[in-house]
């Protein structure tokens, strides 16, 4: 084993560097058409006329579709089917799809656009989740998409989890806090918008380019909304330029739309959204109201939560009801808590439709109950750190779902090699020191410790599942396909490594071939911090079958097995000469999971990674501003197969996590995001981003995973924002209960 | 591509302002484009015509002697403003803002004319050229005038120049050695960012003369009333920066944005008065904590 | 709508054209010379990842419009190294991981270039300052203000 674990450089950083990876918009095809999408001005309307005959009449417009131009189910198909590609009656967010144009070029379609005429009676919208509970609110959600329906017409779906016996748990403890914490939306802004280019083939088959996340949600929408066989749609990813959930759901939409075009143009189309369009339109983090109770004894152990939470679905279900469950199977946080309540709602309102992003779910119940830690710490007069120690999860232990757990807990090491390198005792004195000699600025630090389950889980344990494709060429390098993409993470270099390191052939030898439905079976969506383990099961399970094949040829041929690396061109030539098979298909499934949502009880997910991060912080009294000094994370996703891929993982999501919790900020009136593109929403610049964080991985081996591998990506974020959090409310000597932390809420919470 | 326009690149001063004239208000002066291009995709404005003045070779030019003070060309990019050896000794504070208008790139583009003339009431170089008594150089059909920056702004993004004016030059008066400048702002992310409030002062110990200048605050950017007595330079700063904020208040009108709240603004007020004076005052450096 | 003849150097190699007056200088690289390398990703000088340099000096390209370009020398990220090579700073780029998606990264490397061409050896708060205009969603730029203080040295040894 020597490729793993190494800071082997991505076989894809060359293509980047030299400005060659192809992005979607970077990619033309002959007599391509450019789409644009009109869209609904208002959150909440009854369309009463579509009007596209200007449109029409403009020399450079090839065709126009509505609703009725649709051939197949007019949906995006996500998990309920409850939004339509393009409204035909009822528009129910601004910016929602109402019909779509492509004409020559995009300049002609932009003019084009302005020529749309659409009338609408504009209804009463809601755009608060609370409010859009209340009796008499205005209507958002299709009846079928509302599965609280008995409770009100706007609760999409509810979910408990109840075990033990929460009063007595409460009874048990000696002291009870609690609070109430809001988050704001997120925009994901990668920095690439959605994009997708729409081919027609022949024998009525489409391609899709696009940059996405789930080639196979793609396949599974475009065949639905053109009534197409999924055997006729084939999706090509093509290089990502960040995704971080946001091109999870969405590129559903966008491929959608453009097959629309492109069905009925019989060209290629290609839908690429503008910087504006695309903050405006896709899918942001769910706004939340998280309240939560918590018990502990005198020595700091948790006897009893009691958590309710409400998220902002927006219009249309999309993921919201996989992102309530993650959040409500995340809510106690990686500690034993042995009597637990938890209720969780996701609600439509008339606003863009909530989806993915890193973390899905679970930053806004981390933020809730990372606070709680520290208010019961203040009131037992205990250490911040030790607090959690106490109720880390250990092996044997029990999670707040009833999940024994069996194997790979490293939560306890994280919070010991963060206290050891944060030298968390020594920095409190040097905070407190500078905060005596300084009249208006206030150092603050904090610390959080998170659990994440890796994969889809018992929410959808049909797609923990992966495929893989192997093939010896004649020449002995080998080819490889795999299902799960590269968006910037580093899976190209961590299968590359796996495949590599098994056949003990270089880097160069062995091609990743751009992702392609055609070439692996549906291999779940690259989402849930999955893609090294599932993808990486599915090579290794790809490599163990070819392996043995290049075994039994290199004994055919006398070559010992020590020499079957160097060898292996003449073993590729064999293999051809004998007629025989050179390509294998790994698969891979995870372990099995189960869970009752009628208690919320069960083994949700097959296996956890952790993470602990300490988060130092400087507060100017007088204005409220925040400065993040320095930061040390300390992750256990089990084997860490590329350092270098894996720590700009981590020190990526600490700045994503203090735009979280202090900059970035969407206000919201009557359902108008008050957006435009990165000038007004603000993420964190080179600036802003702590001079040199310290990340570190304790290893807690998975044995089932790729060299005892788990998943990594979405934690750091989910880690770092609430110790941001918590260092400022640390800084500043009063609760913080709402994101994002700005100035001005520094300032409130001053103030109170 | 940015909608439709024509574009003319303008080979003398006259030739610029007569085709701004002949176009009648449908023209636009192209100097950076770092506003005009994104307002025009944005479809904030919409100019038949672009009149690119970057082809006349004297408004290139940036000079500066302590006698005359400074001269700087209506075309000079920002960047070379913010590392020009003079303006960076003799008007700090406009060095200051000039380098906090969007990034090193950017400002390889903008100019202080068109951040002057597209009259943003954040406008980052206002507040010190106002406190510099700075002087445009206009001309037009009827002749070149003379336009004190103090009377430019008439309302947001509303200039007092007429349509086929052109800034030829903004021109920044001599001052003494002694004088101190100072300039300070508050943006919502460290990085470039448009202002929530910016601040600039000017300063002379040797004869008390104080004024400052303040940004964000209102419809335009604003220079407080003037105390009526001159500042020792051992005046206490609390009770000074009280005074001047009692100023400052008849003249600014904060509002809530996407930036800040009306509120916000009005609470950061004193604080950049005083961190302001300190620094012109007691020379201290708050640069570092305001970003 | 009138075209206006433009004549420029794109990384080295004389270019002749007519382009409208509102198409912008990154349309005219991209769709015109097929150089995609400079990406849009705001269109309103925000993001910094259409960076080119405009006879020398980093300019946002989507705030230039190509006719501007007339008579000037632009370098893209195409024009960093030659062939298939990897100029010092690319291989910088890779070896300090300053790379996750890409989409920021030719103008991370344009920024860069810029300021190594008017200081060979920056400070990291002049590395921070050449490259505070480029936003970057993936990384937290500590690994690309290492690769340019890496590429700074290993240009200065070369020398």
């Amino acid at each position: 084993m020597t490729l793993i674990g190494a800071g082997v450089p991505r076989p894809d950083a060359a293509d980047k560097v030299r400005g060659e990876a192809r992005f979607v918009d970077d990619l033309a095809f002959p007599g391509m058409l450019h789409a644009r999408v009109i869209r609904s001005p208002i959150p909440h309307g009854r369309i009463l006329r579509v009007d596209l005959s200007r449109v029409a009449t403009h020399p450079r417009v090839h065709c126009t579709v509505t609703p009725d131009d649709v051939p197949g189910e007019n949906v995006v198909h996500v998990i309920y089917d409850d939004q339509p590609a393009l409204a035909s009656d009822v528009v129910r967010y601004v910016g929602e799809p109402v019909a779509l144009l492509a004409a020559e070029d995009r300049e002609s379609a932009r003019e084009a656009e302005t020529l749309a005429r659409v009338d609408y009676e504009a209804l009463p919208a809601v755009s608060d989740p609370l409010e859009a509970l209340r009796p008499g609110a205005p209507v958002v959600a299709v009846p079928a998409a509302a599965e609280g329906r008995d409770e009100s017409p706007n609760l999409f779906n509810r979910m408990r989890l109840v075990k033990g016996d929460v009063k007595r748990g409460f009874a048990e403890a000696d002291v009870i806090v609690e609070g109430e914490y809001r988050t704001g939306y997120q925009e994901h802004a990668y920095l690439e918008t959605q994009g997708a280019i729409a081919v027609p083939e022949e024998q009525g088959a489409i391609t899709i380019y696009g940059s996405l996340q789930c080639p196979f949600y793609v396949q599974g929408a475009v065949a639905k909304v053109l009534g197409l066989p999924l055997a006729k749609v084939r999706v090509v990813q093509t290089a990502t330029g960040g995704a971080f959930g946001g091109k999870e759901d969405v590129p559903s939409q966008v491929a959608s739309l453009a097959a629309l075009l492109a069905w009925k143009a019989r060209r290629a189309v290609k839908l690429v959204y503008d910087r504006e369009e695309d903050v405006l339109t896709t899918s942001k983090r769910h706004p939340s109201v998280v309240r939560y109770k918590s018990g502990a004894k005198k020595d700091g152990t948790l006897t009893a939560i009691e958590v309710d939470f409400v998220y902002n679905a927006g219009a249309y279900q999309t993921l919201s009801s996989a992102v309530l469950w993650r959040g409500l199977l995340t809510a106690a946080g990686p500690y034993r808590v042995p009597n637990v309540g938890i209720d969780g709602r996701s609600v439509a309102t008339h606003t863009v439709p909530n989806g993915a992003f890193r973390g899905f779910g679970s930053p806004q119940v981390i933020f809730a109950h990372e606070s709680q830690m520290d208010s019961l710490a203040e009131r037992l007069g205990m250490d911040r750190l030790e607090i959690r120690r106490r109720n880390a999860l250990r092996v044997g232990d029990e999670t707040a779902c009833g999940q024994k757990l069996k194997e790979s807990v490293g939560v306890l090491e994280t919070i010991e090699r963060a206290r050891e390198l944060s030298r968390w005792e020594d920095r409190l004195r040097a905070v407190a020191a500078f905060n005596a000699s300084h009249p208006h600025r206030r150092r603050g630090v904090g610390v959080s410790s998170v659990l994440y389950g890796v994969g889809l889980g018992a929410k959808s344990p049909f797609l923990d599942k992966a495929g893989a494709y192997l093939k010896l060429e004649a020449d002995g390098s080998v080819t490889l396909a795999v299902g799960t993409v590269e968006m910037g993470q580093g899976l190209t270099a961590a299968l590359s490594q796996i495949a590599c390191d098994a056949l003990g052939i270089r880097i160069d030898r062995l091609q990743l071939t751009p992702v392609d439905t055609t070439r692996v079976p549906d291999s779940g969506p690259t989402v849930a911090s999955r893609g090294t383990l599932m993808s990486g099961l599915a090579v290794l399970d790809a490599v163990k079958k070819l392996r043995a094949r290049i075994l039994d040829a290199s004994n055919g041929l006398g070559i010992p097995e020590e020499e079957i690396p160097a060898r292996l061109n003449e073993i590729a030539r064999s293999f051809f000469l004998r007629n025989l098979d050179p390509a294998v298909e790994g698969w891979a499934h995870a372990e099995p999971v189960d869970w009752d949502p009628e208690t919320g009880l069960g083994n949700p997910y097959f296996v956890y990674s952790y993470a602990t991060h300490v988060a130092e912080v400087e507060v100017d009294l007088t204005t409220g501003e925040i400065s993040l000094e320095d930061c040390v994370a300390v992750h256990d996703s089990g084997k860490i197969l590329n350092q270098g891929t894996a720590s700009g993982q981590v020190e990526g999501g600490i700045v994503q996590g203090l735009g979280f919790a202090v900059t970035e900020e969407i206000a919201e009136k009557d359902g108008r995001l008050k957006v435009k593109g990165f000038t007004t929403y603000r993420i964190p610049t080179i600036r802003d981003a702590p001079p040199s964080p310290t990340v570190e991985f304790v290893e807690a081996l998975y044995s089932p995973g790729p060299f005892g591998a788990k998943g990594l990506g979405e934690v750091p974020l989910m880690a770092a924002h609430a110790a941001i959090a918590r260092a400022i409310a640390h800084a500043i000597g009063k609760a913080v209960s709402a994101y994002p932390l700005s100035p001005e809420r520094v300032r409130q919470a001053l103030a109170s | 591509m940015l909608g439709e326009f024509e574009y003319v690149r303008a080979k003398t001063i006259k030739g610029g302002y007569s085709l701004l004239a002949k176009a009648g208000g449908e023209a636009a002066v192209l100097a950076g484009g770092t506003d005009l291009l994104v307002n025009i995709r944005a479809g904030k404005a919409s100019p038949r015509l672009l009149v690119d003045m970057k082809g006349v070779k004297s408004l290139d030019r940036l000079t500066f002697s302590p006698k005359t003070g400074a001269l700087i060309g209506a075309s000079v990019p920002l960047n070379t403003i913010v590392e020009n050896r003079g303006i960076r000794t003799r008007y700090p504070g406009l060095a200051e803002a000039a380098w906090t208008v969007g990034s090193y790139q950017i400002r390889n583009r903008a100019t202080i004319a068109g951040n002057l003339c597209n009259a943003s009431p954040a406008a980052d170089t206002a507040p010190p050229l106002l406190v510099l008594d700075a002087i445009l150089e206009v001309a037009s059909p009827r002749g070149e005038r003379e336009v004190p920056v103090r009377s430019l702004f008439v309302d947001s993004k509303k200039t007092s120049l007429s349509f086929d004016e052109v800034v030829t030059a903004i021109r920044i008066p001599p001052v003494p050695a002694t004088t101190r400048t100072a300039f300070l702002k508050r943006q919502r992310v460290k990085g470039h960012d448009l202002a929530i409030l910016n601040v600039a002062g000017r300063y002379d110990p040797a004869t008390g003369d104080l004024q400052i200048a303040i940004g964000s605050c209102a419809k335009t950017p604003v220079l407080v009333p003037p105390l009526g007595e001159p500042v020792p330079p051992d005046a206490p700063i609390p009770e000074l920066a009280r005074r001047l904020e009692a100023l400052a208040i008849q003249v600014v009108h904060p509002i809530s944005d996407l930036r800040a709240t009306a509120e916000y603004r009005r609470a950061l007020l004193p604080v950049f008065i005083r961190r302001l004076l300190e620094a012109l005052l007691q020379q201290s450096d708050h640069r570092e904590a305001i970003r | 709508m009138t075209l206006h003849p433009i004549r420029l150097t794109v990384n080295g190699k004389s270019e002749e054209a007519s382009v409208p007056a509102a198409m912008t200088l990154l349309e005219f690289l991209r769709e015109r010379l097929y150089l995609t390398g400079a990406k849009e990703g705001c269109g309103a000088g925000e993001c910094g990842a259409c960076t080119v340099l405009l006879d020398g000096l980093p300019v946002t390209a989507c705030l230039v419009l190509a006719v501007e370009g007339d008579g000037r020398e632009v370098r893209t990220v195409e024009g960093e190294a030659k062939a298939t090579g990897l100029s010092v700073l690319q291989r910088a780029f890779i070896e300090e991981g300053a790379i996750q998606c890409g989409f920021c990264t030719p103008g991370m490397i344009m920024s860069a270039r810029g300021l190594l061409e008017r200081n060979s050896n920056p400070t990291d708060a002049e590395i921070v300052e050449a490259i505070a205009g480029n936003l970057c969603r993936c990384t937290g730029y500590e690994a690309i203000v290492a690769a340019i203080r890496r590429a700074a040295k290993e240009e200065r040894d070369r020398r």
